[in-house]
């Protein structure tokens, strides 16, 4: 869908050399081969080191005071702490605070990531779907391994639905099954899917504004300043839902509801 | 200088003055309300946006299930060597799981909306009791 919408402004724009999907490509900024396979330094690579370093800095440098009462940096750190805090308990009970750490990196790296890519020129992360899907592989893997190490082999009670008919019983539990592979699936192409989306269009309305020029522009740039207001709130939205169903799963596997 | 106004509203009529005080704090009410009302975010986009966040969510829950049930038969077609036949049933158990997603993130949803709707009946009627909890979940 966000392929045809930059296609359309494509042909518009009337051989512009113009191509909304370049923001996504992949650039080699330093080429590495290893036993043929190609490890390169990319520019993917280069923002995911930033978005460690940024966030490492915005915890670690403004906790450094550790003063009573908080000042502004302090009192931010102190605010994402809480808010995931929260999320944990609210959604997975205070047993699932075990996993604060986890779900903390998770949260940050992933708002971190969105809300660098709003910054003109800088390169989404989360706009290709191998990262968002390997994140999603983790959560998903990680949580596996919680359901079995704590409730044995009668975590696979997860798919078999209480109360159902013998008779049903197996086409159930293949559902449910099924259900439950589309974990990662699901989580991985709302993320990817909401940031590439919304880059594509922000960039369609951008050339939008260039083709019209003085006389036309005015409008889709208007929308531009809404749509990129809106692409702010997706970028936190997304960093959150991924960050809260990382802790329902984690609640199923603790408490097998 | 600090004496008098301690000794003023002291010394007029103790009903005149709570009636002053009443006044005055039905004006800051009036104010503060209105000060609200203009500075609070409209909650009208917030929800927009959630309500576009849901669909997308609710979209791709769909299609996750398809997905993975329409891959899950390619494969045992392939292991086995009956080309359509898993394949059409496990995206038919696909479509399924995905309908179950679906209808437990609606559930979830709604029990969400259930639960902020009370919060925000309860934050009016009791400004003391709840208002701080809110606060401090924010």
């Amino acid at each position: 869908m966000a392929t045809d919408s930059g296609h359309g402004a494509d042909v518009a724009g009337g051989g512009h050399a113009f191509d909304p999907m370049h923001q996504f490509e992949i650039q080699r900024i330093l080429p590495l081969n290893i036993g043929g396979l190609d490890v390169s330094f990319t520019n993917s690579a280069l923002f995911m080191v930033i978005i460690v370093v940024l966030v490492t800095l915005f915890t670690a440098a403004s906790m450094g005071s550790r003063a009573l009462v908080p000042g502004r940096m302090q009192s931010m750190a102190e605010l994402s702490y809480e808010f995931v805090a929260n999320m944990i308990r609210e959604n997975a009970g205070t047993e699932g605070m075990k996993f604060f750490p986890f779900v903390f990196t998770l949260f940050m790296f992933i708002l971190f990531a969105n809300m660098l890519g709003m910054i003109p020129y800088a390169f989404t992360v989360t706009s290709h779907i191998i990262v968002t899907f390997v994140l999603a592989l983790v959560v998903f893997v990680g949580v596996t391994i919680v359901g079995f190490a704590k409730h044995g082999i009668g975590f696979l009670k997860l798919f078999a639905p209480a109360g159902a008919p013998i008779v049903l019983m197996p086409l159930l539990i293949v559902i449910e099954l099924i259900s439950y592979l589309t974990r990662p699936v699901s989580l991985s192409v709302r993320l990817f899917a909401n940031m590439l989306a919304g880059h594509t269009m922000l960039k369609v309305f951008a050339s939008f504004v260039v083709m019209l020029g003085f006389v036309g522009g005015w409008l889709p740039l208007a929308a531009m300043v809404a749509f990129t207001g809106l692409e702010f709130l997706v970028a936190f939205l997304q960093a959150y839902v991924f960050a809260i169903l990382t802790c329902i799963y984690l609640n199923d596997a603790l408490h097998m509801h | 200088m600090s004496k008098a106004p301690e000794n003023g509203p002291g010394s007029v009529d103790p009903a005149a003055g709570q009636a002053d005080l009443d006044g005055r704090r039905r004006a800051l009410r009036a104010s503060l309300e209105g000060a609200r009302r203009r500075n609070d975010p409209p909650p009208d986009t917030s929800a927009r946006g959630g309500a576009l966040g849901m669909a997308l969510k609710i979209a791709t829950e769909l299609v996750a299930g398809l997905l993975v049930g329409g891959g899950i038969g390619w494969f045992l077609d392939d292991w086995v060597g009956s080309r359509p036949l898993f394949f059409l049933l496990f995206l038919a158990l696909g479509a399924a799981a995905g309908f179950i997603n679906v209808f437990r993130s609606a559930h979830r949803m709604n029990a969400e909306a259930q639960r902020e709707f009370e919060l925000g009946t309860s934050d009016r009627n009791d400004p003391a009791g709840t208002a701080g909890e809110s606060e401090r979940r924010d």
